[in-house]
């Protein structure tokens, strides 16, 4: 061995020690990096969701069920029916809503198009007990009690039921919150609910609950096979008089591929809509 | 005169409406509207050459409502155009333009009072009068109407007091009265049918006998048609609520809208044995008292009518009913003779809808009469179901309905099945339909029209 291959020899002893010494300070920076990302993301996980597990999915939903919504409420809305092959057919309806606190009562009329124009909806919420509802056609010239316990009918051919319509008290679900999420560029709640047996079509409902607003703006329905069935999309949420308003909502019906978008044309809040508005002579009226 | 003047203020509204609408002040809404029906029916078999083989009713509605929000006020203008043809051995038709709801209505907080000519239901059941009596009802086509479409407005004082608790007191005062429309012959639908054309345009008859039917006539009874305060009529209805159950607590004091032929000779009787059973026996009946008087009255006698009626639902069933006490129905004797007898009738509906929309309603009615001594086609405690089976598909496009009614005292039937496209952006429905009736002797309500089995066709639409 030549001198100059000795010290080529030790020059590379030492190139790969130096190699070695630097990947072991590159691991070591990577390994740092990892724990120090790892940490992070537990802080950032803990941080975020310290909001979501400081309450029980219980507590979210009755916040959900109490959130301000108004004493009363008027909308114009515009409803559009789109069948699978994507045909509209659109309505134009009219909804006033008023929260007595012990009872929430609602009426709603349909003003197009002109073959059901007239069509008057009324709903008072019972406590402990099924709605009383009536719905008046004119050509039946008079209101009719319909029953509000078979949940499952669509409501005037569109892919809400009736149940759909109704607010849902949060001790007729349990409720878990299962982690949280982004949804229209804001952080929202996913709650899982479970139904208690017989008291809904929908055996589970996937909710993203707007951690602001309180609103749900996403709900994914299951069957009892769990099968997602229907799917309801807030498109635009807004506040409107200073209340949080889901100004463009999708229900999706799955299995017919029939979906019904309502888009509110105006909405007024706290107007004072008087009581005679959600009788049942405001049904019957000229 | 009187129709000449109606028609010239219908041709003047028509006209002028748009001009005055401009001059209309701002805080006064005014919408317009237009409705139109063609209906074309068709009789299935034909009997005889008397029958009329096509028919077609064809209307046109212009509806006017102006309101003033602020003050609670409303007028409402509507006028109708109808024009009917009747194409058998000959081709007839009838024209008629009138106002049909031509009121005003002012609402406060605690009443509403509505004045002029409009339509009221009362009642709770379907396409049966038990206790929806204050309109009268156009019976010129039989049943081939709803009930809601057969109606026609009558002049009238309407009251509304509000109460609490949903609780209403609801007043009519009518200063005239107006008798349902009926037809006595000439048509498919006349209650005795195309009888004197048969027997005028037949070889079967002698000159005599056919002098005799067709010397037959039926005319109004003036005294309860006359513009007279004596005949006013009233109706009261308290309706409320408690706990589950809607209802409403009924008094009337009215004339029966549905005319029953009176005699006024001796003769009478045997007329309308006649024409209730033209045999060639009760011809020669007739032909053998030689009446030169052959003139029956329109009998439309004061009734009172007390009742009640109520709905609810149960799980996840609607149930809904009437009662009524009548004092003073008019009927038939078996010998043809005219009478008045009080009468129990009450009704019971059922309906319900499946999860897959399936709609089911059956209703049970039943009369009782009361003293009964035997009556015309009228047992004493006649009973019948009947009801309607319904379905939407693509979500409203397309409905298939059917009606149907069985009298069960007496064995006659109606079955009425009907499907119906909407075509939702153009507002237009189109339908077709049957009418079958069946069974029962010519005493029944069906079994008389068992020959008029009905195909039709409707097409409508609002603008």
């Amino acid at each position: 061995m030549t001198l100059i291959d000795r010290e080529q020899k030790i020059e590379n002893k030492s190139q790969i020690k130096n190699k070695r010494q630097r990947t072991h300070c590159l691991t070591l920076f990577f390994e740092l990096l990892g724990i120090v990302f790892c940490l992070g993301f537990v802080v950032w996980c803990l941080l975020f969701s310290a909001r979501a597990f400081a309450m029980t999915g219980q507590e979210l939903a009755q916040k959900v069920y109490d959130r301000d919504d108004g004493d009363d409420a008027f909308f114009r809305t515009e409803m559009v029916l789109i069948d699978k092959n994507g045909r509209e057919r659109r309505r134009l309806l009219e909804t006033c809503v008023r929260d007595d606190g012990n009872r929430i009562r609602s009426y709603l009329e349909f003003l197009e198009p002109k073959d059901i124009e007239g069509t008057r909806f009324l709903s008072w919420e019972n406590e402990g007990a099924d709605d009383t509802q009536y719905l008046y056609l004119p050509e039946l010239g008079r209101a009719r009690r319909i029953v509000s316990s078979q949940k499952r009918l669509q409501f005037v051919n569109t892919d809400f039921t009736y149940e759909d319509m109704q607010r849902r008290r949060p001790e007729e679900d349990g409720h878990l919150i299962t982690g949280e999420t982004l949804y229209l560029d804001r952080p929202a709640y996913i709650l899982e609910s479970t139904a208690r047996p017989g008291t809904s079509q929908y055996a589970r409902r996937v909710s993203l609950v707007d951690a602001e607003a309180l609103v749900p703006v996403s709900v994914d329905y299951f069957d009892a096979k769990d099968r997602m069935i229907k799917t309801f999309r807030v498109l635009d949420l807004k506040k409107a008089g200073g209340i949080w308003t889901g100004m463009l909502v999708e229900m999706h019906d799955l299995k017919a591929d029939h979906r019904t978008r309502m888009r509110i044309l105006e909405v007024r809040y706290n107007t004072g809509i008087p009581q005679q508005v959600f009788e049942l002579r405001n049904l019957e009226h000229e | 005169m009187k129709k000449r003047i109606q028609y010239m203020m219908i041709v003047a509204c028509l006209l002028g409406g748009n001009c005055f609408a401009a001059a209309v002040p701002a805080v006064i809404d005014w919408e317009v509207g237009a409705q139109w029906q063609a209906y074309g029916f068709m009789d299935t078999t034909q009997n005889d050459d008397t029958e009329d083989e096509v028919m077609s009713d064809n209307r046109i509605l212009w509806t006017n409502d102006l309101s003033w929000e602020e003050q609670d006020v409303f007028f409402k203008a509507d006028v109708q155009w109808r024009y009917e043809t009747y194409k058998g051995m000959d081709t007839e038709s009838r024209a008629q333009a009138r106002f049909r709801d031509l009121y005003g209505d002012m609402k406060r907080q605690n009443f509403e009072i509505a004045v002029g000519q409009k339509t009221v239901t009362w009642g709770k059941l379907d396409d049966f009068v038990i206790l929806d009596r204050v309109s009268p009802q156009d019976y010129s086509h039989f049943i081939l109407y709803d009930k809601e479409e057969r109606k026609d407005p009558v002049l009238m004082a309407q009251y509304q007091w509000f109460g609490w608790e949903g609780m209403t007191l609801e007043t009519v005062y009518m200063p005239e009265f107006r008798s349902s429309d009926l037809d006595f012959f000439g048509t498919n639908w006349a209650v005795f049918g195309h009888l004197k054309e048969a027997v005028s345009g037949s070889s079967d008859y002698t000159a005599a006998q056919k002098a005799i039917v067709s010397g037959i006539s039926i005319q109004e009874d003036d005294r309860v048609t006359d513009h007279a305060l004596g005949n006013s009529q009233v109706a009261f209805r308290l309706r409320g609520r408690r706990q589950e159950v809607d209802y409403g607590v009924y008094y009337m004091n009215l004339y029966h809208s549905l005319p029953v032929l009176k005699e006024t000779n001796p003769t009478g009787n045997t007329v309308k044995q006649f024409l209730y059973d033209p045999t060639a026996a009760n011809l020669t009946a007739l032909t053998g008292a030689g009446g030169n008087d052959l003139v029956l009255t329109e009998a439309h006698p004061r009734i009172q009518v007390v009742g009640l009626d109520w709905e609810t639902v149960w799980g996840a069933v609607g149930l809904r009913g009437e009662t009524a006490f009548v004092v003073g129905m008019p009927y038939l004797k078996e010998d043809f003779s005219y009478t008045e007898e009080n009468l129990v009738s009450f009704g019971i509906g059922v309906d319900h809808t499946t999860d897959s929309q399936w709609y089911f309603d059956v209703q049970y009615l039943q009369d009782y009469v009361f003293n009964y001594d035997g009556l015309y086609g009228m047992e004493e405690a006649p009973f019948l179901f009947s009801g309607t089976v319904a379905k939407d598909f693509c979500r409203g496009v397309v409905g298939l309905d059917l009606d149907w009614v069985w009298n069960a005292s007496y064995g006659d039937w109606m079955l009425n099945p009907e499907a119906t496209y909407t075509w939702e952006r153009s507002g237009v429905d189109v339908s077709v339909g049957m009418f079958v009736f069946q069974d029962g002797s010519s005493k029944t309500v069906f079994g008389r029209f068992d020959r008029n089995d009905t195909a039709y066709l409707k097409v409508g639409g609002k603008f």
